[in-house]
């Protein structure tokens, strides 16, 4: 028997899917492989198995097998790699071929679930890395449009595309980011997320990384100079680099009047500002600055507090905690269980907690704000960082009041502003300072002007 | 050498903590006491200090401000303070303090005692007032259901009111400044109760932080106008026929040669005029005017009078001319002072001439 056969057959001894056949037309002899998890069965029935059973006189198997993606191997150690792939190897002497008989293992193209918006394409990624591709080059109609394919991953062989516009990217960035990819040394890419944890591997909360499953929102990004990682089998795509503004708004505000998202931007932002500050403002103003409070208000805290048992700070941790693991469990049920959450939260937060004299209302009301504010942020990475930096305020406005807040404030400050996505700086377009991108992304301005930070081809008409 | 990044974190921290004594204020919310107004007496040469205190009151879901008093006797106030201090179990708190109200007595004899106490305060407010009550006691007894706290009452008064009252809206602040630095006389404005009612009129002024004597309400509106408070009105009277003029603004300058010339450029309105006094009369408009330069001119000569011969200093006529003119030194007391007065009033709301009014 074939060499070749023994090896495929050994290499694969225990893999039940492995299917072959054996096929004798005249005096040739075809050993076809497959493995029937990953390919379809109709497809190598009617493809390959019909096109060889039923011709007598096969000269050139290439022009007798219809299917689009034909290809001849040299090196018999691809073999192992196209039948993971789908494909079906016929081997006739030395001659290796693969076929594609992938079978549709991918769902359909669905609604974005982690960016839902109001307005614009409802079509979001899915696994198959070639339909996303194909969702992005639907939009984007242009031979510039470039992509760079690596595969990472000793066991999963995972393709990674990374896509760009040649005439709009800075290629240092590419350079750099296809550097990084290459000297990834690792098992297993599952998914975008482990791929964004490696690119991203520093200790600062705040993501440089943004992760998306709009392919509107992908060749935006494409369109401002900005980099996009694909991954087979993930339904999200990474942008490359990504600053702080752009965890803060979402590509839907592209979609209303300027005037009318204005409003919202400004308000995402104060919210964020709220989102880390407001329970720490709380505990300094009540612990420390009571000169800062009115009168009514005060007195009104005053009984509020009175039959509370523990220090403000700990009544604040109670209730970050609680709201915390709310959030969690929120996230973590399934859907029809969210409500019976909600309303055991909502119980719990509202009356219980302040019958049992475990908080003040006025904490409630606090925490309330907090999260609130903090809910207007999906990506969850931001969210974390939001966390931390609140906690941090937290203890500093403890220990030293307004002063404190003061103290957190410039800290924060400065690990934002010497933070940087790639290598470009994290608070882009505030400081540095770039007034054409600043109006759009800050107010939703229109412009006709790329940011010269993120590309030297500035004008929009170069495309 | 390379400090390690611990190092240097560990050095900041200690430094922020140990170096910015902030982490020394904490205060609970629940162990705090906080003090609407401080009423301070003097009997048989002990101070007595009544301490109005908030506290609130919950009645299904209405919540309602109130207050009550704590008293203590000592023979300074820091001593009377800590007295009354100790009946309660909680911390008190200065910071919002609305009034300060002490006796005659103390006045004449313990202001220094006084402004010592609230100057070695840190945690106090700045903005409150200081007055003198003839009787504490019976303020003290004034609280009713309709101003449930003295102190707010008292300060809602003087925020609200000053502007057409004979009350001086200055704070705690600016007493403060003229005890310490001499370049103005005090003057303290006196709380009492007529007809059960709160009432702030009349009032006291000091020299070099001695009682020396009393002004009227009259005079504290005269005051007031110095003042550059906007919205005073003052009556006149011109053939046996009653109207008020109300100034809207008030500027002063000094102009200074071997006399003191302080002129005074007023902007009022008609705000009232008795029946049979023709407002269209472009006439009786010129003589409103010139009757109430006149009589603007004689009040403000008697105000000064009365002053200088109490050598009391509260309008700060003489900082005024060491500001204009320092080494040429003249003196409010010794020197002429000539008072000039440039008037313009409208009928309310309208300008005289444009309206065709008769001749």
């Amino acid at each position: 028997m074939n060499k070749i056969v023994n090896q495929i057959q050994n290499e694969f001894k225990s893999c039940n899917d492995l299917i072959y056949k054996k096929i004798k037309i005249k005096f040739k002899t075809y050993h076809i492989f497959f493995l029937e998890t990953l390919s379809s069965s109709d497809k190598v029935n009617n493809y390959v198995l019909k096109g060889i059973s039923f011709n007598n006189n096969i000269n050139n198997i290439n022009k007798l097998l219809p299917s689009p993606n034909f290809i001849n191997i040299k090196n018999k150690d691809q073999i192992n790699y196209y039948l993971c792939n789908g494909f079906t190897i016929i081997i006739n002497n030395k001659n290796i071929y693969a076929v594609e008989t992938k079978a549709d293992l991918d769902r359909s193209i669905s609604e974005p679930t982690t960016e839902a918006n109001l307005y614009g394409p409802k079509d979001g990624l899915v696994e198959n890395i070639q339909k996303n591709l194909g969702l992005i080059k639907r939009r984007l109609k242009t031979n510039h449009l470039k992509n760079k394919i690596i595969i990472v991953g000793r066991q999963t062989k995972s393709i990674i595309n990374i896509l760009y516009i040649d005439n709009i990217t800075d290629m240092k960035l590419v350079n750099k980011i296809e550097k990084k990819l290459n000297n990834i040394d690792i098992d297993s890419i599952l998914d975008a997320g482990i791929l964004k944890k490696i690119l991203d591997g520093n200790n600062n909360p705040f993501p440089t990384i943004k992760l998306t499953e709009r392919p509107d929102n992908i060749c935006s990004s494409l369109l401002n100079g900005k980099v996009i990682i694909l991954i087979d089998g993930s339904p999200y795509a990474l942008i490359l680099p990504s600053f702080l503004i752009d965890f803060i708004n979402p590509i839907s505000d592209e979609y209303s009047k300027y005037i009318n998202v204005s409003f919202l931007k400004i308000l995402r932002i104060i919210c964020f500002s709220l989102a880390i500050i407001v329970p720490g403002f709380y505990i300094a103003i009540t612990t420390y600055n009571q000169e800062t409070i009115p009168i009514p208000l005060l007195l009104n805290f005053s009984t509020q507090r009175s039959g509370v048992p523990f220090p403000a700070i700990i009544e604040a941790l109670i209730m970050i905690i609680i709201c915390e693991i709310l959030k969690e469990s929120d996230i973590r049920f399934p859907n029809n269980y969210g409500s019976a959450i909600s309303i055991l939260g909502a119980l719990i937060l509202g009356e219980a907690a302040v019958n049992a004299g475990i908080v003040s209302p006025v904490m409630i009301i606090v925490i309330a704000i907090t999260y609130i504010s903090s809910l207007l942020f999906s990506d969850t990475e931001i969210s974390g960082a939001i966390r931390i930096w609140r906690v941090i305020f937290l203890i500093f406005a403890t220990f030293f009041g307004l002063y404190g807040i003061s103290l957190a404030l410039i800290a924060f400050l400065i690990n934002i502003t010497s933070y940087k996505s790639m290598y470009l700086n994290y608070t882009f377009p505030f400081e540095p300072n770039d007034k054409e991108y600043l109006k759009k992304l800050a107010l939703g301005k229109k412009t006709n002007k790329r940011s010269s930070y993120l590309t030297n081809n500035t004008t929009k008409s170069n495309l | 050498m390379k400090i390690p990044k611990i190092y240097k974190i560990s050095i900041l921290i200690l430094i922020i903590i140990t170096l910015t004594g902030c982490n020394t204020n904490y205060k609970s919310l629940n162990d705090m006491s906080i003090i609407s107004s401080l009423l301070i007496d003097k009997k048989d040469d002990k101070f007595i200090t009544y301490i109005e205190l908030y506290k609130e009151e919950k009645s299904e879901n209405k919540s309602k401000k109130l207050s009550y008093y704590i008293t203590g006797t000592g023979h300074n106030i820091e001593d009377a303070i800590n007295n009354a201090s100790s009946l309660i179990s909680k911390e008190l708190y200065l910071v919002h303090m609305n009034t300060v109200i002490f006796s005659k007595e103390i006045a004449q004899n313990n202001l220094e005692d006084v402004f010592n106490y609230l100057e070695t305060k840190v945690q106090i407010n700045s903005n409150y007032y200081i007055l003198i009550s003839d009787n504490i006691k019976e303020l003290m007894d004034s609280k009713n259901e309709d101003n449930p706290i003295l102190g707010e009452k008292i300060s809602n008064l003087i925020k609200y009111s000053s502007n057409n009252g004979p009350m001086i809206n200055y704070d705690y602040l600016e007493k403060l400044k003229n005890y310490v630095s001499n370049k103005k006389d005090i003057f303290l404005n006196k709380v009492e109760i007529e007809n059960k009612n709160i009432t702030i009129k009349n009032g006291y002024y000091f020299h070099n932080n001695n009682l020396v004597g009393t002004l009227n309400n009259d005079e504290l509106k005269l005051l007031n106008l110095f003042s550059n408070f906007n919205n005073l009105y003052f009556t006149f009277k011109i053939d046996n026929k009653q109207y008020i003029i109300k100034i809207n603004n008030c500027d002063i300058n000094y102009k200074l040669n071997n006399e003191i010339n302080i002129n005074l450029n007023i902007k009022g309105n008609i705000y009232y005029a008795d029946k049979g006094l023709d407002l269209n009369n472009v006439d009786l408009i010129e003589k409103i005017n010139s009757h109430t330069k006149y009589s603007l001119k004689r009040r403000i000569e008697e105000l000064l009078n009365k002053l200088i011969n109490n050598k009391s200093d509260i309008i700060g006529i003489n900082n005024y001319i060491y500001k204009i003119n320092g080494y040429q030194k003249l003196d409010m007391f010794k020197d002429k002072i000539n008072i000039n007065i440039d008037v313009k009033t409208n009928k309310k709301g309208l300008i005289q001439s444009t309206l065709g009014g008769s001749k």
